[in-house]
């Protein structure tokens, strides 16, 4: 299709591409070598003439466009050449430092100054001798390197001829060309295309003799041209890919064409191919009219070239935190791996049960620590530390979120310190720390800090209240005696972890007598007043039991008298992470299992398999021995009596609140008396009974053992 | 050092390939995708630029299919993408000349550009395919909206086989994270594939053919085509 003469000759702007290289290496660059320098920087751009008869190709920076990172090199681009798809342009960036900066540049005077550069180029023969420097151009940025987001507009000057080129007509080349000619061509330029030297030259002669055979050749010979009577096109390599219009790097060399050689009427060539082959169908040849005054090249032209974003006249910006963020980038390497466990290991997984369970965990030491991070490991992210301790000097060894820093000038918090650490290790994790002691029972308070320990008992049910599931990793047995309680009157899930010197026991605690947190079930109402207590949850099911469900003595001070080497942080260094890691097991198994707390206690045997869960079978009780390198799974019911969890206590908890707390914490006995304990002693210690223990297997008291 | 063995028909094969094999398979490859297909741009080979101390291959690369374009009409461009700019940094009509030499093209479509490679991997022993798509103007596309452009069965192939399936890992030697076929299963269904080609298996099993077979299964998933003509040369 051919255009009407006079006509205004209209060209496709030029569009930019910026690789994500470009800004990972302009980054590295910035960060290293560069840093607050905001000095204008050369860089490289790349084009090629258009390959696909639909899509625009685009000027395109490369990570290559830039300078090298190493320390000798200078802040210039290594030039590559001879790259048939890469035609180097030469242009500038100027990088400001904040987004103010950006937007306060004077983008008039830079197009200016590049312009300017062109046609000096163009007036002392440069662009002759190199003719990729028509095609400069300037790109302004502020690259935002805490969110990763970069903010770029880049400028094509083109020189603005006055009054601007008419256009006298524009076809397909193998239109224009007799079939004899175009192919001709076609073979010279694949030449030319495949030729190291002249692969990237961007502008170039077409000579074609009488006899149809065409001849490519640089502009700087173009006096060579002159003697014969060939036809001459003015060739370049042309991006678009429209049918209607040429592309942007006509204009300036038009500009060239009228201030070195004067011509009125030019004939171009818009050089385009398809599959890597010239093609005389997607190329254009056209006529333009160039009717400038005689003065024009005696003074620089105006210049226009702002890249349009969508048609307005505005900045681009891109984000590139998805695959620069670090952060992110730690969160879906963790994301994958529990995938691909899910994918390759167990369709079952329930991996937002795990991302979404909201975890407690009282006590942040050796247990709480190694809890913690196998918690992370599986994907869980909300984690609540609460310890009112400091990191001691011995810590670190033992208590793996610790180092050496969080003992100095008197330790910090390590409520504290355990989030900070988890956050190092995994920045996405959501860990808060709370500094708080837990109220004892046993451990008699004075009326001034009676208040004190009554705002900490409403605290501590209040984080009970917001959390899923409990750890109770707490080196004393009193200070789980409160969170066993406040457990069982929401239903909470519950996991204690307790060690002996080279023993430990892992449980998951039944569900509490109740069905629902707040007041009264009809049946406890009225079985409460006959004799068997109640010990069926809810669901009716006998309760799993408790912590304190085997303890025939109630939860008193067992710490003041106790030696040193007796305290339980004396373990052998292998159990604690033993029985953390099964802690969490017991969590996750917990998650998966359709029956929550209220599912039955299994226990391990030989026949594998036997399971119908995937993750296998889900134990109430978890006992082991390093001595023996042995572990085993028990079951244990409630017990009618229990100071923390029978319904009795529940009731006098529900019915008078922190009252009942502060008598417990106050009076050795009340517990005892109030569940019955103590006349169960007194009827017990009526008979000479010896007292064997048994092997029941049935999670047998184990009195002598203070701390389990 | 491997030696370069042209038929593997003594031990019975477990679906893997050393990294000297990769190179040949990936030679032959190329070749007759150029010779079968003219309409697809070629597979070029990328040689390494990493520096390996104990590696005495030269043959170092990866192929590399770049510059695919899925032309999206106008009505599915999303545009979550617009930016809203405040008039901080225009520029006024003033100042810049008047030039009515600019073509103004009306809102044009949206393409979506994809890159393909064929990486070999050390750890499986099997080549791995690894995607990206972008804008033309740079912007990487999420996922979310590869999907999009994935071909139908794709999701189902990746639903019913465990072993086939799409991650995000770092390119072995771009260092960003692209898009990849995840290889852990690709040794298993390369070794029925050839169990199950009676032809492959009367001539032992040329390393030639190797990634064109892989091709032909992984090709699917990511909508990328075999050329007419080239599974035929495997038989023969």
């Amino acid at each position: 299709m051919s255009r009407k003469e006079g006509a205004l000759l209209q060209f496709a702007p030029m569009q930019s591409s910026v690789d994500e290289g470009f800004w990972h290496r302009f980054s590295s660059l910035k960060l290293n070598k560069l840093g607050i320098d905001d000095s204008p920087l050369p860089i490289i751009g790349f084009y090629a003439p258009c390959s696909h008869s639909q899509v625009s190709n685009h000027l395109t920076l490369l990570a290559e466009s830039l300078p090298s990172e190493s320390s000798d090199s200078s802040l210039v681009p290594e030039p590559s050449s001879g790259n048939r798809n890469k035609c180097s342009v030469p242009g500038i960036l100027y990088n400001t430092n904040t987004v103010e900066g950006f937007h306060a540049l004077d983008k008039m005077k830079l197009l200016k100054e590049e312009a300017a550069k062109i046609w000096n180029d163009i007036v002392t023969g440069k662009a002759v001798e190199d003719c990729s420097m028509l095609s400069r151009f300037l790109l302004i940025s502020f690259a935002d390197l805490k969110k990763w987001s970069f903010h770029y507009w880049f400028a094509f000057p083109a020189l603005m001829l006055d009054p601007p080129a008419a256009l006298v007509n524009l076809r397909p080349a193998s239109q224009w060309l007799s079939a004899a000619e175009a192919e001709s061509l076609s073979t010279a330029c694949n030449e030319w295309r495949n030729s190291k030297s002249t692969a990237d030259v961007p502008f170039f002669l077409v000579t074609i003799d009488p006899q149809s055979r065409a001849t490519i050749r640089l502009l700087k010979d173009w006096d060579a041209c002159q003697s014969d009577a060939h036809k001459i096109l003015f060739g370049f390599y042309d991006p678009c890919h429209l049918p209607n219009n040429p592309g942007w790097p006509l204009r300036n060399f038009l500009a060239l064409i009228s201030a070195k050689w004067n011509l009125k009427s030019v004939q171009f060539l818009c050089y385009r191919e398809n599959r890597g082959f010239a093609d005389m169908g997607l190329s254009l040849v056209g006529e333009a009219l160039i009717t400038v005054s005689e003065g024009w090249k005696d003074t620089m032209p105006n210049a226009v070239g702002w890249e349009l974003n969508k048609g307005r006249k505005v900045p681009r910006c891109i984000s590139l935190a998805q695959s620069m963020d670090p952060t992110r980038l730690a969160v879906s390497a963790a994301d994958l791996n529990l995938k691909l466990m899910r994918w390759r290991a167990l369709p079952s997984l329930n991996l937002s049960a795990l991302s979404s369970v909201k975890c407690l965990l009282l006590g942040a030491g050796t247990l709480g620590c190694q809890v913690a991070r196998m918690l992370m490991a599986w994907g869980v992210r909300k984690i609540t530390l609460v310890d009112n301790g400091k990191v001691a000097m011995s810590n670190p060894l033992r208590q793996s979120l610790y180092t050496l820093d969080d003992c100095l000038n008197g330790g910090s918090f390590k409520a504290i310190a355990a989030v900070e650490s988890l956050k190092r290790i995994f920045p996405a994790v959501e860990a808060e720390g709370v500094v708080m002691a837990i109220p004892m029972p046993g451990h008699p308070v004075n009326s001034q800090e009676q208040e004190s320990v009554l705002d900490d008992c409403r605290r501590l049910s209040d984080l009970i209240d917001a959390h899923d599931s409990v750890f109770l990793l707490t080196d004393t047995r009193e200070s789980r005696w409160l969170p066993t309680l406040l457990c069982a009157n929401t239903n909470k899930i519950t996991i204690t972890a307790a060690l002996g010197f080279d023993s430990f026991l892992v449980m998951r605690h039944g569900a509490g007598p109740f069905s629902h947190a707040h007041g009264f079930n009809a049946e406890t109402a009225i079985s409460s007043s006959s004799d068997v207590h109640k010990i069926k949850d809810a669901k009716g099911k006998h309760r799993l039991g408790c912590y304190f469900c085997n303890d025939v003595v109630a939860p008193t001070d067992s710490t003041s008298n106790r030696t040193l080497d007796q305290q339980c942080t004396v373990t052998r260094p292998g159990l604690a992470p033993i029985a953390s890691a099964l802690a969490v097991e017991l969590l996750v198994s917990i998650l998966h299992h359709p029956e929550g707390i209220f599912a039955e206690g299994d226990i391990s045997s030989n026949v594998i398999g036997t399971s119908e869960q995937p993750l296998g079978i889900l134990p109430h009780q978890i006992r082991g021995s390093l001595a023996q390198f042995s572990q085993m799974t028990l079951v244990g019911y409630s017990s009618s009596s229990c100071t923390a969890c029978c319904d009795t206590v529940l009731s006098e908890y529900r019915n008078k609140g922190m009252e009942f707390i502060l008598q417990a914490i106050n009076h050795p006995t009340y517990l005892e008396d109030l569940t019955g304990l103590t006349e169960l002693m007194k009827s017990a210690s009526a008979f000479s009974l010896d007292w064997d223990k048994d092997d029941d297997g049935g999670g047998g008291g184990d009195e002598d053992c203070v701390e389990i | 050092m491997d030696q370069k063995e042209s038929v593997r028909d003594i031990t019975p094969w477990d679906g893997t390939l050393s990294s000297s094999d990769f190179f040949s398979a990936a030679c032959a490859f190329s070749e007759k995708w150029k010779r079968f297909s003219a309409s697809v741009p070629p597979w070029l080979w990328v040689p390494s630029r990493k520096h390996h101390l104990l590696s005495s291959h030269k043959e170092e690369g990866y192929l590399s299919l770049e510059g695919m374009c899925l032309i999206k009409s106008s009505e599915e461009q999303e545009s979550c993408r617009s930016q809203t700019w405040k008039e901080e940094s225009s520029i006024s009509q003033e100042e810049e000349a008047v030039d009515n030499a600019t073509l103004v093209q009306s809102s044009c479509d949206e393409v979506n550009h994809y890159d393909f490679h064929i990486v070999y991997s050390p750890s499986y022993r099997v080549p791995v395919l690894y995607f990206r798509s972008y804008h033309s103007d740079g912007q990487p596309l999420p996922f979310g909206e590869i999907e999009k452009d994935l071909p139908d069965h794709s999701a189902k192939i990746r639903s019913e086989s465990k072993w086939t399936f799409i991650t995000q890992e770092e390119h072995p030697y771009l260092n960003r994270p692209w898009y990849k076929l995840h290889p852990c299963g690709t040794s298993e269904w390369m070794k029925l594939l050839f169990l199950g080609d009676t032809a492959l298996n009367k001539n032992g099993f040329v390393i030639e053919h190797y990634l064109v077979s892989w091709f032909s299964v992984i090709g699917q998933v990511v909508g990328l085509k075999i050329p007419l003509g080239m599974l035929e040369t495997v038989s023969c």
